[in-house]
């Protein structure tokens, strides 16, 4: 069993605990302990994201340092050594400073609960035929997922970086009838109908009436480039996220270039990127950048995902690192 | 007998309100697209950002109002200002999201072959999408333009995946529409990420052509892990004679240990499904 602790007084209460096994792998720990921070203290500021291996935790005060404790039998006699010792060293990969190691964070997430998309599905109603319907597509506001990501660790003291990692979130988009609580209200339970074509098993059918279909985007051509001296980082993240639900007219595009002095413990972003969605850069518990799109609107976002729209460019304030 | 006057009365005047606010919208757009005419040709154009609330808000103009706007619009798609022609392009698109829109635009043919290869990429991009809404089949005279577009030398790194999805969706069983998408699929200058954007096309248009099929087989030895599980799983969405078709290359992939763990299982996978 991992357990996970904060020293900050805020968060002095908050004591999560996940059970493993032989069959959990260093990600599977990493994103239990993360869903189950984020689902249990998210209402009190403070939430936690997965980034494979890794996990980033957030709050809304300070954190202190994060604490993992290994308790009940040891891995080696359940049989899985390197998911013990690789969890244990998972939790600890977003350590406070002053430490040696950093894990570096990007993602990008759509900051509301659902946008309209550019694209179409054809819903045959009774009597009346075909309806041309805008494709609701499922965002991550208040779900803690995300459309892209990549995070890598650094350890200066050895001049190396490990554990690169980059994903894509599920994409979900909805026909007619979505949202179900009526146009104003969130996607729920009652949107996720069982018909559906889901892309990632090449299973079922895109009907066109409330959940409509599911993909995930690929990540290839992307880029990690971390080049890490004893004092100094420098890592580069850079990418392009398509919808994998429809033809490839637009894309999220971004190029961070995160800068850290591991000796005076600061950090900054030289950023560019799509004006959609939300971007953000965080070291350790730090988001040493944030985006935040003014808009959802479809014509915002299609404007920005076409290049309509001028990218998002700049240097973030230098920040000390918590 | 008072009352019913007062209630018609407000009726009318909520009516008039409405019709007169679906108005402004588009005479705002057309405000919009001759103050960008003008600053344009007095060499300050416009910006996306200044034109965008005004884009926001059309959408919500009457069916009526936006059939009268066009005229402006389809002018300002052929305006030698790219700043306009943007501004129109995005229009376009926002009128084929609405129910009516295919009826007021089918017929554009000559506007959208030209805003299709305009030397300015956004006004590409988003006419792909508006043609897309458009929902062509394969006797558009679109289709021919199309097919064009990916024998140009700039169609891979601009919207030539998209255009390939545009015509897979039209014309799926057209010998020339597969032939110029087979040509455009070969070409030397795809990257991993170019194929990768074209095998997100060939899923979303639901390809079942056996030829394509053998191009996408093609691809699951791109160099990039990525793109090659990509094109394997793309094969198996095609259909069980995709994957029969090429069946020797998969089982080659399958048993090949210089090929990533990922790869590898991929084509068995795929194998595994047909057997």
């Amino acid at each position: 069993m991992v357990t996970v602790s904060f020293s900050g007084a805020a968060f002095a209460a908050v004591s999560a605990s996940v059970t493993y096994g032989p069959n959990s792998t260093p990600n599977s720990v990493a994103a239990h302990i993360a869903a189950l921070i984020t689902k249990n203290y998210y209402r009190y500021g403070l939430g936690a994201k997965a980034f494979g291996p890794i996990v980033v935790y957030s709050g809304n005060t300070t954190l202190g340092t994060v604490s993992n404790v290994i308790t009940g039998s040891s891995m080696a006699t359940n049989g899985s050594p390197t998911a013990g010792t690789e969890a244990e060293n998972a939790c600890q990969s977003a350590p406070p400073p002053p430490q040696s190691m950093y894990a570096v964070a990007y993602s990008a997430y759509i900051p509301v609960d659902h946008v309209y998309g550019p694209d179409q599905c054809t819903y045959v109603a009774p009597v009346l035929g075909d309806i041309p319907v805008q494709l609701i597509y499922r965002g991550d506001g208040y779900q803690n997922t995300y459309r892209v990501t990549q995070a890598v660790s650094l350890n200066f003291p050895a001049s190396s970086a490990s554990g690169a990692w980059a994903d894509t979130g599920i994409t979900e988009n909805y026909g007619f009838g979505s949202p179900y609580n009526g146009k104003s209200t969130s996607l729920s339970s009652r949107d996720d109908d069982a018909v559906y074509y889901d892309q990632r098993t090449n299973t079922g059918t895109a009907d066109c009436y409330l959940r409509n279909a599911i993909g995930k985007a690929s990540t290839a051509g992307w880029q990690i480039t971390p080049t890490v001296t004893p004092t100094r980082a420098a890592v580069t993240m850079a990418g392009s996220g398509q919808n994998p639900l429809s033809l490839p007219f637009g894309s999220i595009q971004w190029s961070m270039i995160t800068s850290i002095d591991a000796t005076a413990n600061t950090g900054y972003v030289t950023y560019s990127h799509t004006c959609y969605p939300s971007h953000q850069v965080k070291v350790a518990n730090t988001t040493l950048y944030l985006y935040t799109p003014p808009s959802s609107n479809i014509t915002y976002i299609a404007g920005c995902l076409t290049g309509f729209l001028n990218h998002v460019t700049g240097t973030s304030p230098t920040q000390t690192i918590q | 007998m008072n009352w019913k006057k007062q209630v018609i009365g407000i009726v009318l005047m909520l009516v008039t309100i409405a019709v007169a606010r679906s108005f402004a919208q588009t005479s705002e757009m057309e405000n919009l697209l001759h103050d960008f005419e003008a600053r344009a040709a007095s060499g300050t154009p416009g910006t996306g950002e200044e034109a965008e609330p005004v884009l926001e808000r059309f959408p919500q103009a009457s069916k009526e109002s936006v059939a009268a706007a066009l005229p402006v619009v389809l002018n300002a798609a052929n305006d030698p200002h790219v700043s306009v022609r943007r501004v129109a392009a995005m229009a376009l698109w926002e009128i084929t999201n609405r129910p009516e829109g295919q009826a007021l635009l089918s017929t554009e043919t000559t506007t959208f072959t030209a805003l299709l290869v305009d030397p300015d990429i956004p006004i590409r991009r988003i006419t792909g999408m508006a043609l897309d809404n458009l929902r062509l089949d394969a006797s558009s005279p679109l289709v021919p333009v199309l097919e064009s577009y990916l024998a140009r030398e700039d169609a891979v790194s601009t919207i030539g995946a998209g255009v390939a999805g545009l015509l897979m969706k039209a014309a799926p069983n057209d010998t020339a529409s597969t032939n110029a998408i087979v040509q455009f699929m070969r070409r030397k200058d795809q990257t991993s990420a170019d194929r990768d954007s074209l095998l997100i096309s060939i899923r979303v248009a639901k390809s079942p052509s056996r030829e394509i099929g053998k191009e996408v087989a093609a691809y699951a030895t791109d160099p990039d892990e990525q793109t090659s599980v990509h094109a394997i799983e793309t094969l198996q969405e095609m259909g069980r004679s995709a994957i029969l078709d090429n069946q020797q290359s998969l089982s080659r992939i399958a048993a090949d240990t210089s090929r990533t763990l990922g790869v590898r299982t991929a084509a068995t996978k795929a194998l595994s499904a047909v057997h």
